[in-house]
Parts: C-alpha cells; structure tokens; sequence
C-alpha cells in the first residue's frame, strides 16, 4: 500500500501535460526555435507598422518570396560556387598547414624561421590582398582558393602546433625510453594528443574560410552567393541580397556543425576531458 | 648534476653514491626540490649526468634505458586508449604490433591490479586511484627488471593511497623487481623500504641511508611496532632537521 504510493507520486507529475511542455521548453531546441520566431514575427510587423522601405530592411517574407522568385538552380550554382572554393581551400589548409605544425613543433629553428613569416601573412589584411592576388592569379577561382587558404592557414598551423606541443613531457620521456621511432612517436603520441587543440583550430578556421571565400567574390567572381549579393545590392535589390546572406550563414552553420559532428562521433575523447567547443 | 638556466648555473645534485641490490625495494626520501626526480631520470637515462657516471647490471647507462619500468606522479594515461590498450601501449609503441602474448599479458596485469572488469574503460571513467593502478600495469607490462616510481601516489587522497601503497607491495612480493622509489611521505618510505635514501636538498645529497630492522614486505600493523616507530622518527628528524 505504501510502495504504491510512493511510486504513484512521481509519476502523476511527470505525466502532467504543463509541466511535460514546461520541460520540453526548457530542455529541449523549443526555446531557442520559439524566440527565433518571435524575432522574425517583430521583425515583420514592425516593417509594415514603421513603413520601413524595402530597399533599407525587407520584411523576412520579402525575402523568402526574393528567393523563390528564381530558380533553385540558380542558388544552388552560387551556393557550389562558394562551397567549392570554402572546401578545397580548407583542405589545402588542412594538409599544408598540418605538414607544417609538425615542423614547427618538433624543429626550434623551423619555429624561429617560419613564424615571422606567419604571422605577417595573418597580420595581412585580407581584403587588401585580395585584388593583388586576382590580378596575379586571374579572375578564376584559384585565386579564390588561395584568399581561403590565406586566411584559414594561420589558425590552423598555431592549434595543431600548440596541441603538438602540449604533448606531456612525461608521456615523451616514456616513449624516448621506449626508443619508438619519431615517426611512431609522431603517430602514437603526438598528432593525437594534438587532435583537440586542431579541432577547436578547425571550428575557427571553417567560418573564416567562409568569410574568405565571400570576400574573394566580391572582388571578383561570376558566380558565388558573394557575387549574388554584390549583384544584387548594385541594383537595389536588398531582399534577394539578404536571401544570399541567410544561405551564406546556413553554410557556416552546416560546416561548423559537420565539423562538431565529425569530432563527437569519431574523437569522442577530445569532447570529453577538454573543453566541449 | 649541473643544469643551465636563464639565470645561471644550477646545481640539482652533488655527490650522490649508493647501490641499489638486485630485487631491493629501494625508497629514496626527501624534500620536494631536492633533484629525486633528476636522480631517477639519471638512472633511467632520460638525462645523462653533468659528471659521474650510473652503472645498472654493471654497464654505464647511456642513453634511455628500455628494460626499466616508469611510473609518474600523475598516471598520464592516452585518453584516446581504453585500460587495456594503454596497458599494451608501451608494446604496440616499442614494436608497432602487440602479440596474443602481450594481450595474454596485459589481462594478467589488469588482474593483479584488480581492474579486470574495467579492461574496456576509457581514462576519465576511471577514478584517479585506478588510473594509477593501470600505469603501474603499464610499467610492468614489458616485464622489466627494475621498476622507477617518481612519487606515484602523491596525486591520490590519503586512503587511496594508502591502499595502493599496500598493494604495490603485494605486487613487489609477486614478482619481486629492482624499485626505486622516490616519494616526500615518511610513513609511505618506512612502510615499503629496504632500506631507505635520505637526500638533503640544494644541492641534492645523501643525508644517510637507514635500513629498517623489519624484512618486507610488512604488514601495515608492524608501522605501529616499536622498531619501525623508531625508523620514522629517524627520517623525520633527519628531513627536518637541516
């Protein structure tokens, strides 16, 4: 009779329909779903309450009919345009820069040779370069793909450098006293060790590339959803500029995310004990 | 034993002799900064002494040794390797492969240090006294004839401590290897020592070294007895005495 009741008690209230909805708001992706669609409800009215031009802030619903209004294909050419450029010039900097971060660590003179140089080339102001490059390189989207790499390489050889560094000495000494070759150190040890300082680097890096990319564009380019919204904004057209820029964002988000997924399912440790971001 | 700083010359150790007997369990005491640490990493040939020379088995250390077994204060596990795996590490680091042997191996030391049912867990499963255990596993898993212990339980709380110090010692009584054992803790020097290396500090040297009358490996009721009280009041009046 006791044990009814207090096994009853519990589940009355979970089952209670307020406070299960309560909970889902709280835990779940509701919260921040519901305050997304409050912002767009304010911005909407308050465009057509203040009158507001559209060629200053369109309305969300002018810019979603902008986006319809041309043919999907027409999008997705921009968006494989700038995805393209995003992608092959994170990869190079990847390769490179990982190539590199192993020098620098294991090498005190590569270090003092090399970092002078890196860091003018991230002390370069990338929109200052871009034209330089486009005119050395010509208009085609190699030089795209080096504005990328530029700005993504430098995040990228500090994290993995660091990481590779932050390798506890105990751990090396265990291995020197093992006499593992320094390659089977690098492997074993050092390159996994550097693998949660290289993913926060990568997070970085991701979004940078896609603010590199964009740059490039609007300096020149035929396609791309930078070339979109230059093209658009020079003919007033702001809904279909501000179209461009949400597929801009969802492309960082869905690169960054990507990124956090690869992490989680693949180096679930690196979640773990270090910093979960 | 010289090391060059930014800020000059510093002197770790100074006239360091002793011998260590075959299968002695060896403790070496002393305040924190003395150079023990330095000392161990000598007789590992991690780093080679500025003059003089260590000999282990009769021939002069040279480079890093790889028939010794470390274990480091903090258990510096892979975070990346389950128990067994870190266990198999040392093989699969030395050689590039482990053997049905080495695993056979690695299920016996995850045995003696009682963590069979946590072969699979991943480090930050495993509370710190455990994480321990397996770097002692570890140190042992290439069967070798000496073990070098830098302060391993001065991570730990007091009773886990306690409790790995009695057990490393049923493990030394198992398989009975060469250890030195540096620690800063009187009662954990008088409870496993043969005999006992008292450093004074900057630079490091011997103080004196004591030989309790007890044989070991010891009960923990015996640190109560007379003849070992007598030992740790030794130690502490010769640690705090300079």
């Amino acid at each position: 009779m006791d044990r009814s009741l207090t096994s009853s008690a519990p589940r009355y209230w979970t089952t209670d329909p307020f406070r299960s909805l309560g909970k889902a708001v709280q835990e779940g992706p509701a919260l921040p779903i519901l305050f997304a669609i409050l912002v767009l409800i304010v911005w909407e009215v308050s465009t057509w309450l203040f009158a507001i031009p559209e060629f200053i802030l369109p309305p969300p619903s002018a810019i979603w009919n902008a986006g319809l209004s041309q043919p999907p294909s027409i999008w997705a050419g921009h968006i494989w345009a700038t995805l393209q450029v995003v992608l092959l010039g994170l990869g190079i900097s990847i390769v490179m820069g990982g190539c590199l971060a192993v020098a620098l660590a294991l090498s005190r003179n590569v270090d003092r040779a090399l970092m002078p140089l890196l860091i003018m080339i991230q002390s370069t102001p990338i929109v200052a370069l871009a034209p330089i490059l486009i005119v050395s390189l010509g208009a085609g989207s190699a030089a795209r793909t080096v504005i990328v790499v530029l700005i993504t390489f430098f995040p990228l050889v500090i994290g993995i450098a660091t990481g590779i560094r932050a390798t506890p000495p105990e751990v090396i000494e265990l291995s020197r006293s093992l006499h593992a070759s320094t390659s089977r150190r690098l492997w074993q040890v050092q390159i996994p060790f550097a693998l949660p300082h290289a993913f926060a680097a990568l997070k970085v890096a991701v979004t940078l590339a896609v603010i590199g990319a964009v740059v490039a564009e609007f300096v020149a380019a035929d396609a791309g959803l930078g070339y979109a919204i230059k093209l658009a904004t020079s003919y007033f057209r702001m809904p279909q500029a501000f179209f461009a820029l949400g597929l801009l964002i969802a492309i960082s988000l869905l690169l960054f995310g990507a990124v956090t997924w690869l992490q989680r399912r693949f180096f679930g440790w690196t979640c773990s004990s270090q910093s979960r971001w | 034993m010289r090391f060059e700083t930014k800020s000059g010359s510093i002197e770790a150790l100074k006239d360091i002799s002793f011998n260590v007997a075959q299968h002695e369990f060896f403790v070496v005491v002393g305040p924190s900064g003395c150079g023990k640490s330095t000392l161990l990493r000598m007789v590992a040939g991690l780093i080679s002494p500025t003059a003089g020379h260590i000999d282990v088995f009769g021939l002069k250390v040279t480079r890093p040794r790889e028939d010794l077994g470390f274990v480091f204060q903090r258990p510096n596990l892979l975070p990346w390797l389950n128990a067994r795996d870190n266990i198999l590490f040392p093989m699969r680091h030395k050689y590039g492969r482990v053997t049905a042997e080495d695993e056979d191996r690695a299920d016996e030391l995850l045995a003696l240090v009682k963590l069979q049912q946590f072969a699979k867990a991943m480090p930050d499963e495993l509370s710190g006294g455990m994480q321990q255990r397996i770097g002692i596993a570890r140190a042992l898993v290439h069967d070798p004839d000496i073990l070098l212990m830098d302060e391993p339980f001065s991570a730990l709380d007091a009773l886990t401590r306690e409790q790995l110090t009695l057990e490393l010692q049923s493990i030394w009584a198992q398989h009975r290897k060469t250890v030195v054992f540096v620690t800063h803790s009187i009662p954990e020097a008088v409870q496993l020592g043969e005999r006992i290396l008292v450093m004074s500090d900057r630079p490091g040297t011997v103080s004196q070294i004591i030989t309790p009358g007890v044989p070991a490996p010891r009960s923990p009721q015996s640190l109560r007895g007379d003849q070992l009280g007598q030992v740790a009041d030794k130690l502490r009046a010769a640690l705090l005495d300079h």
